[in-house]
C-alpha cells in the first residue's frame, strides 16, 4: 500500500510511487535524485511535522513537511 | 589573441571558490553551506606562464534555474559564454555531479571535470574509476584536493588543450526524442541568435526551463514557436507515455545513476564515531536546545572576549597616549588633536574587538557545515511565517552584517519570499549594532540585558515576518525547502581567521578614518555652538516621545551612515561615560532605536540594487514604525520596573 512519506518512522527504507507535485518542483525533486522506483532511506523527521532529511542516493537531503505529504511511497521490510 | 575566458561551474557547496581563491590569490567567502557565491567574480590569472580570465559562478544544482543565484549563473554562462568550463563537482555526490555533467555536455561548450573533494571520497571509502568517468562522458576527468591545491595546475592545463582542441562530450540524453529536437530546432534556427546554442535550446524548451522560455519571449518568438512544439510535446507524451519535461530529467538522472554505479566502488569504512554523534544530536530534538546554546555561546563568547580585550586595549592606548600628551593653547587646534585622540580609542576599544571576535567564532561556525542543519530544524517555524528553512541562512548572516545578508537573499526561490526575509534581515542587529548593545548595554547595564535585547530582537524580527508575510500573501508564492546537506567539516583556524579579516577589514579600512573626522567635525560644531541650537530645535520632539535629550538625533544621523557610529558619536560627545548625562532607561531607549530605525547606507544601495526602490522605501518605512513604537513603549514601560 503506498503511503505518504511523512507517514515513514526515522530509520524506514522505502520506493517512490507517486508525487503529486507540480511539474516545476517535480523536475528540481527528481533531478536530486527523487525518481518514480528509486529508493530512500529516511534519516530524520524534524519534530512537531518538521522537515524531513532523508538518505538520496548517498547523499543527505532535505525537504519541508508539505513537500513530502504530497509524495507517495512504498515501505521496504 | 583574445584572452581565453575559464568558467567555474558546479552545484553548491563543492568547492568553486576554493579553486578560484587557489589560482587568483583573490579571497572569495569560502564556507561550508550552500550559497556563497551569488554572483559572478572574474579575475585576470597569469600561472605557469599561462595568462587567461577566471570566473568564479553561483552554485547551480541543475541548468534548469530555480532561484536568483541560478538564474545568474545561467545568464552569465548562455550570455557571455566562457571559452572553457571547468565543472567543479564532488567527488562525495557523485550522481548530482554527473547529472550536472550531462546537462553542461548538452549546452555544448567544451568542459571537463574536477572532481574536487576527492580526499573526502576516498575517506568514505569510495573507490572511482576516474578514467572510466572519462571515457562515458567523452571529457577530461581529474581528481582535485582544492583546498590543498592538488590537481589544480593539471586542470588548468587540460582546459587550456580543450580552448585548442574544442573537444566537447558525448551527448547521450536526448536519444529517444531525437526526432522531435531536431523538428523544433529547424524551426527555432529561423530567428534564434548565432550565439545561443540552437539544439539545447530546443532541448531546454521540451525540458520546460523556465529561463529558456522568457529568452524566447524576449525574441518574440513564443508564436512560430508554440504550433510546432506544442505538436512534439505530443508526439512524444505518445510515445512514451511521460510528460516530455519529466520524461527528461528522468532520463538525465538515470543515465547518471547508472554512470555513477559503473565507476564507483564502495567498501564499507568506519566513519568518525565524534561527528556522526554531532550529525544526529544536532538533527534530532535536542537540536533546538542546542542551537540556542550554539547562538548564546557566539553572543556571550564575544560580548565576553570583547570586555576582556577592551580593558587591554584601552589600557596600552591610555598608556600610549601619556607620551603624546597635548598643551596647545589654541583652542581649535586642541579640539582636533583629543577628538582625534578620543575617537582612536572608541575605535580601538569598542569596535576591534567585539567585530573580529564575532567574524571569527561565527566563520568558525560557518564553516563547521552546522548551518544547513540549523536550516533543516528550523525549516517548520519558517512554514509557519511562509518563508522556508533556507532563508534561515541569510537571516544568520545578517547578524554578521545586514549586506551581504541581503545579496544572500538570492539563494530564495519567489520574490515575495526576498522581500520578507530582507525586511527581517533589516531589523537583526548586524555587528555594528553589536558594537552598540556592547558599548551601552554590556559594559554599562549588564550581560543579561544584552542577552535581553538580542531575545527581544528576535521576538520583534519573527513578529515582523509573520505579520507583514501575511499581508503579502507569501505562502501562496513559496515553495518548501529542497536542499542538499554538505558533511560536517573540521573548521581549520587559517581558513576562519582569513575570512575574518576579510569581514571585518571595513571596520579598519572605512569606519576608522571616518570616525576620526567625524569625531573632530562634531568637535568643532560644539565650539561653534551648532550642537546647541540643534539641541533646542529637537529637544520637543526627542524629550516628548522619546524621553531623550534631543542631540542624540545627531547620533542617529550618523548612524544611519554605519550604525556603530551612532556609539561612536555617543561616546565622543559625552566624553566617554555616558551615565553621567544619560539614565540608564535613556541608555536603554537609545539602543533599542538604534537596532531598528534604519537599515545604513550601505544597506539601502544593496537593497535598491536587489529589490528596487519601492520595496527599498516600504522596508525603510517599517523600520521607521518600528523604532517609534518599540522606543515609546520601552520609555513608558521600563521606568515602571526600575
Ligand atoms: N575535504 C575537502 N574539502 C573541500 C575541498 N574543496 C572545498 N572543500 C570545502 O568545501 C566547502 C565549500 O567550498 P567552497 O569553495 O566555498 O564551495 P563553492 O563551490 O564556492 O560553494 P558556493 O559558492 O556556495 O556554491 C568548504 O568548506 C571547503 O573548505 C576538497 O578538495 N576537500
Ligand atoms: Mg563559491
Amino acid at each position: 500500500m503506498n503511503i505518504a512519506l511523512t507517514h515513514l518512522d526515522e530509520g524506514k527504507v522505502a520506493v517512490i510511487k507517486e508525487m503529486d507535485l507540480d511539474n516545476h518542483i517535480k523536475k528540481r525533486l527528481m533531478a536530486l535524485g527523487l525518481l518514480p522506483n528509486s529508493r530512500l532511506k529516511v534519516l530524520r523527521i524534524a519534530p512537531l511535522k518538521g522537515a524531513i532529511l532523508m538518505d538520496v542516493g548517498g547523499y543527505p537531503l532535505a525537504i519541508s513537511h508539505d513537500l513530502a505529504e504530497k509524495i507517495l511511497v512504498r515501505e521496504l521490510e | 589573441m583574445k584572452e581565453v575566458r575559464i568558467g567555474l561551474i558546479g552545484s553548491p557547496n563543492s568547492g568553486k571558490s576554493t579553486i578560484f581563491n587557489k589560482l587568483t590569490g583573490a579571497y572569495q567567502i569560502v564556507g561550508n553551506w550552500p550559497g556563497k557565491t551569488v554572483e559572478t567574480v572574474e579575475r585576470a590569472v597569469e600561472s605557469k606562464g599561462r595568462h587567461f580570465l577566471l570566473i568564479d559562478f553561483p552554485g547551480t544544482q541543475t541548468l534548469t534555474p530555480t532561484s536568483t543565484d541560478e538564474e545568474i549563473a545561467m545568464e552569465y554562462m548562455i550570455e557571455n559564454s566562457p571559452d572553457v568550463i571547468i565543472q567543479v563537482a564532488s567527488a562525495i555526490d557523485l550522481e548530482r555531479s554527473i547529472y550536472l555533467s550531462l546537462e553542461l555536455i548538452e549546452l555544448g561548450i567544451p568542459i571537463l571535470v574536477a572532481l574536487n573533494q576527492f580526499d573526502e571520497a576516498i575517506k568514505q571509502g569510495f573507490e572511482i574509476d576516474v578514467e572510466k568517468l572519462s571515457e562515458i562522458l567523452g571529457v577530461p576527468v581529474i581528481p582535485t584536493v582544492a583546498i590543498k591545491g592538488e590537481g589544480i595546475d593539471k586542470l588548468v592545463e587540460k582546459a587550456f588543450e580543450l580552448v585548442h582542441s574544442k573537444s566537447k562530450g558525448k551527448m547521450i540524453t536526448d536519444e529517444d526524442i531525437r526526432p522531435q529536437i531536431n523538428n523544433v530546432m529547424s524551426v527555432i534556427k529561423g530567428f534564434l541568435p548565432d550565439r545561443y546554442p540552437s539544439e539545447w535550446f530546443a532541448l531546454k524548451l521540451f525540458e520546460e526551463d523556465p529561463w529558456v522560455a522568457r529568452k524566447i519571449a524576449e525574441l518574440d518568438a513564443e508564436k512560430r514557436l508554440k504550433g510546432v512544439l506544442e505538436e512534439e510535446k505530443a508526439s512524444i507524451k505518445k510515445s512514451t507515455g511521460m510528460h516530455p519535461s519529466l520524461l527528461i530529467v528522468n532520463k538525465r538522472r538515470s543515465i547518471a545513476e547508472r554512470i555513477a554505479n559503473e565507476v564507483r566502488k564502495t567498501k564499507p569504512v568506519s566513519r568518525s564515531k565524534f561527528i556522526e554523534t554531532l550529525d544526529s544530536l544536532s538533527t534530532s530534538s535536542y537540536g533546538y536546545p542546542l542551537l540556542a546554546v550554539v547562538m548564546a555561546t557566539v553572543f556571550v563568547a564575544t560580548l565576553g572576549l570583547g570586555l576582556l580585550l577592551r580593558d587591554t586595549i584601552s589600557y596600552l592606548f591610555l598608556g600610549l597616549s601619556g607620551y603624546f600628551a597635548f598643551n596647545i593653547a589654541n583652542p581649535l587646534l586642541s579640539a582636533i588633536l583629543s577628538g582625534a585622540q578620543l575617537s582612536l580609542l572608541v575605535g580601538l576599544s569598542f569596535i576591534i574587538p567585539v567585530v573580529f571576535s564575532f567574524h571569527f567564532f561565527f566563520s568558525l561556525l560557518d564553516d563547521s557545515g552546522y548551518l544547513p542543519r540549523a536550516a533543516f530544524l528550523i525549516d517548520k517555524a519558517m512554514r509557519r511565517i511562509g518563508l522556508n528553512g533556507k532563508a534561515f541562512i541569510p537571516l544568520l548572516l545578517g547578524y554578521g552584517c545586514n549586506v551581504p545578508a541581503c545579496v544572500t537573499c538570492r539563494i530564495l526561490e519567489g520574490d515575495k519570499p526576498r522581500f520578507v526575509t530582507a525586511l527581517m534581515i533589516t531589523l537583526i542587529p548586524c555587528a555594528s549594532r553589536m558594537i552598540i548593545i556592547y558599548g551601552l548595554i554590556a559594559i554599562y547595564i549588564g550581560m543579561v540585558t544584552a542577552l535581553a535585547i538580542y531575545l527581544f530582537n528576535l521576538f520583534v524580527v519573527l513578529l515582523i515576518g509573520m505579520i507583514v508575510g501575511r499581508s503579502v500573501d507569501l505562502r501562496c508564492e513559496s515553495t518548501g525547502l529542497v536542499m542538499v546537506l554538505p558533511p560536517y567539516r573540521v573548521p581549520v583556524i587559517k581558513n576562519a581567521l582569513r575570512k575574518t579579516w576579510s569581514r571585518a577589514k571595513d571596520f579598519v579600512y572605512l569606519a576608522m578614518p571616518i570616525i576620526i573626522i567625524g569625531t573632530v567635525f562634531l568637535k568643532m560644531l560644539e565650539i561653534a555652538g551648532i550642537m546647541g541650537h540643534l539641541n533646542a530645535l529637537f529637544n520637543p520632539l526627542f524629550v516628548g516621545i522619546f524621553g531623550l535629550p534631543g542631540y542624540v538625533l545627531s547620533f542617529l544621523l550618523f548612524g544611519a551612515i554605519r550604525k556603530e557610529f551612532a556609539l561612536v558619536f555617543l561616546m565622543t560627545t559625552l566624553n566617554g561615560n555616558p551615565l553621567s548625562y544619560l539614565s540608564p532607561t535613556q541608555i536603554i531607549v537609545f539602543t533599542l532605536i538604534t537596532l531598528f530605525y534604519i537599515p545604513c547606507v550601505a544597506t539601502t544601495v544593496t537593497l535598491i540594487r536587489e529589490l528596487r526602490l519601492r520595496k527599498t522605501l516600504m522596508i525603510i518605512g517599517i523600520n521607521l514604525l518600528i523604532a517609534i513604537i518599540v522606543g515609546f513603549s520601552a520609555s513608558v514601560i521600563l521606568p515602571l520596573f526600575s
